[in-house]
């Protein structure tokens, strides 16, 4: 984890709202595994302090010296960042939480919307690796709200889409296409790991179709997070069985933002 | 050569800039980030007597140039805090200020007597003021209880006492002098405003607790004044608090009358921000030929 400050080498719209950011980092680059996220500040560091707060995103890609995130344009702070421009310096802290456990035999990835790109990541990371086969599960508003397809499709990876207006792939949600997958494997059979990042409602459904066909579900959450580090214990989640008297609360920045949906009280 | 030192009570610090509570969690979050060793001091997040889950998500909100939380005190509880926090705290050379909140008199005098057991600790802050728990503020609200809880805490222990008060009153004087009237040593201005963010969407509040405490530049000049009407109704030192960002910031609340000064969600936003802004004192007191930052303190003018 480090204080940085990086130069966006690229930076897109890709769709509309959504942008690709690209900056240099060989700290982040050479460090971060998927699932782990940068806490950015979508402003100068002391020239004015409106939005205040750094806005934290899960990285998407990696190459040698460079790291990529994919956003969607929400609120003030990412409208700010989106307006940003290659060879501007952004502030960068990362690489932050936990990232994904690693791959099993057969393996499912399941996103939604800009969930998809710490999935993307994953892919790559595992990418030609015959021993950790991956499916991806992708669902989206519609065509304008897909992002990383391609990114998944590169390293190689089947990937299957349900928008809500049918208009690519599946007319439906994505646990339309996970349900399925599910229900067709013998009660004996090798257990997938499913990888879930989405909207809370999506990963709500998702934990509880793994809960149902006894599938494990690593899920990656999202929170309003002040800090990022740790230390504001702003962005909790309540766990079930939490061992001791400390509560049921964890940080999602710092225990997360990767957890096993079966430890989190829904 | 200049001097950063300054003097709360009988603690003597090397430099006037501590961390805030609850906004640097235990040290050990940002050791990678942060030379704890260069602060003046560390105040650690609220203890109480028993540990405390904090309240459900979600427990903060952006506000323009600031922010809302309401955690509600979320910690180990204090056996836990002497067991397995303050060994990590204490192997630095720095102050160490225990922030500690009660909802008894009697909590407070237990913590503080609990606390001067130990080895390692500077100072205890009596957060009498959190807005997000049930009955927080009946203490910082009250003169009478005010003066009451600071002097049980004074005769609980040989540590210096400070009191952290909520700027959520009518007149902070009246409680300002209660506070040094029960013996405090110094006083902490000022904890965090309540205020409240509504989703239009979904109309629901933006926090779970409906109300919060807001912090950041958006408090600043409420602060301010605190610490100004506070320097002319007490003799006790005032130690400032109140969405600085940064050096200049800081010596506004120097001129105002404050001898210290604590560093809040700026910690959220730049993980090292404390430090920047004892740089930025060092600078400035070379810059103005100014050898003491004592010289800044009060100064202000308004003739």
């Amino acid at each position: 984890m480090q204080n940085l400050k990086t130069e966006i080498i690229y930076h897109q719209e890709i769709s509309p709202a959504h942008f690709r950011l690209r900056a240099r980092s060989a700290e982040i680059a050479h460090s971060a595994r998927a699932g782990q996220f940068v806490h950015i500040l979508p402003r100068a560091v002391n020239f004015s302090f409106d939005p205040l707060l750094r806005r934290a995103f899960s990285i998407a890609a990696l190459q040698d010296d460079t790291f990529d995130v994919v956003y969607r344009v929400e609120g003030r702070g990412t409208a700010l960042l989106s307006r940003h421009q290659k060879g501007d310096t952004i502030d960068v802290l990362g690489p932050l939480g936990v990232p994904f456990a690693p791959p099993v035999t057969k393996n499912i990835l399941v996103g939604g919307g800009v969930g998809v790109p710490p999935l993307a990541m994953l892919a790559a990371q595992h990418e030609g690796d015959s021993t950790r086969r991956m499916t991806a599960l992708v669902g989206a508003r519609s065509r304008d709200y897909l992002v990383c397809v391609d990114d998944l499709e590169r390293s190689g990876l089947d990937v299957r889409v349900a928008t809500d207006d049918g208009s690519v792939g599946v007319q439906g949600r994505v646990t339309e296409l996970l349900e399925p997958m599910l229900a067709d494997l013998a009660p004996d059979a090798e257990r997938p790991l499913v990888y879930s990042c989405g909207p809370l409602v999506m990963l709500r459904a998702v934990a509880k179709m793994c809960q149902t066909y006894r599938v494990p579900c690593q899920v990656s959450l999202e929170e309003s997070m002040p800090c990022g580090v740790g230390v504001c214990n702003g962005c909790v989640v309540p766990l079930l069985n939490a061992a001791d008297d400390y509560g049921a609360y964890r940080r999602i920045c710092v225990d997360g933002p990767v957890m096993w949906s079966h430890e989190i009280a829904w | 050569m200049h001097s950063l030192s300054t003097q709360l009570g009988p603690l003597s610090l090397k430099n006037p800039v501590l961390t805030a509570s609850g906004t640097f969690g235990y040290g050990q979050e940002l050791e990678a980030l942060v030379d704890l060793s260069q602060l003046g001091g560390l105040v650690c997040k609220t203890v109480t007597r028993h540990p405390r889950a904090g309240n459900a998500p979600p427990r903060t909100c952006e506000t323009p140039a600031g922010m809302l939380n309401a955690i509600g005190l979320q910690n180990v509880g204090i056996e836990r805090f002497i067991a397995e926090k303050l060994p990590y705290l204490r192997q630095f050379d720095v102050p160490l200020v225990v922030n500690v909140a009660g909802e008894s008199v009697e909590d407070f005098a237990f913590l503080a007597r609990a606390l001067s057991a130990q080895e390692g600790i500077a100072a205890i802050e009596l957060n009498i003021s959190c807005p997000n728990v049930a009955h927080g503020l009946d203490f910082a609200t009250d003169p009478a209880l005010t003066e009451e809880v600071v002097s049980h805490a004074r005769a609980s222990t040989h540590l210096p006492v400070f009191a952290k008060l909520s700027p959520n009153v009518t007149d902070i004087t009246l409680i300002a002098r209660a506070a040094e009237q029960g013996g405090a040593h110094a006083l902490s201005l000022i904890n965090t405003f309540v205020g409240m963010a509504i989703d239009i969407r979904t109309r629901r509040p933006r926090i779970s607790n409906i109300s919060g405490g807001l912090s950041g530049p958006a408090i600043k000049p409420l602060a301010l004044r605190a610490v100004y009407r506070c320097a002319q109704a007490v003799k006790i030192p005032l130690i400032g608090i109140g969405g600085i960002m940064n050096a200049n910031d800081a010596i506004e609340f120097f001129i105002a009358g404050a001898s210290a000064v604590q560093i809040g969600t700026a910690t959220f936003v730049q993980p090292d921000a404390a430090l920047s802004v004892i740089r930025g004192l060092e600078e400035y007191l070379d810059a103005s030929s100014i050898s003491s930052i004592q010289e800044l303190v009060g100064s202000i003018r308004v003739d």
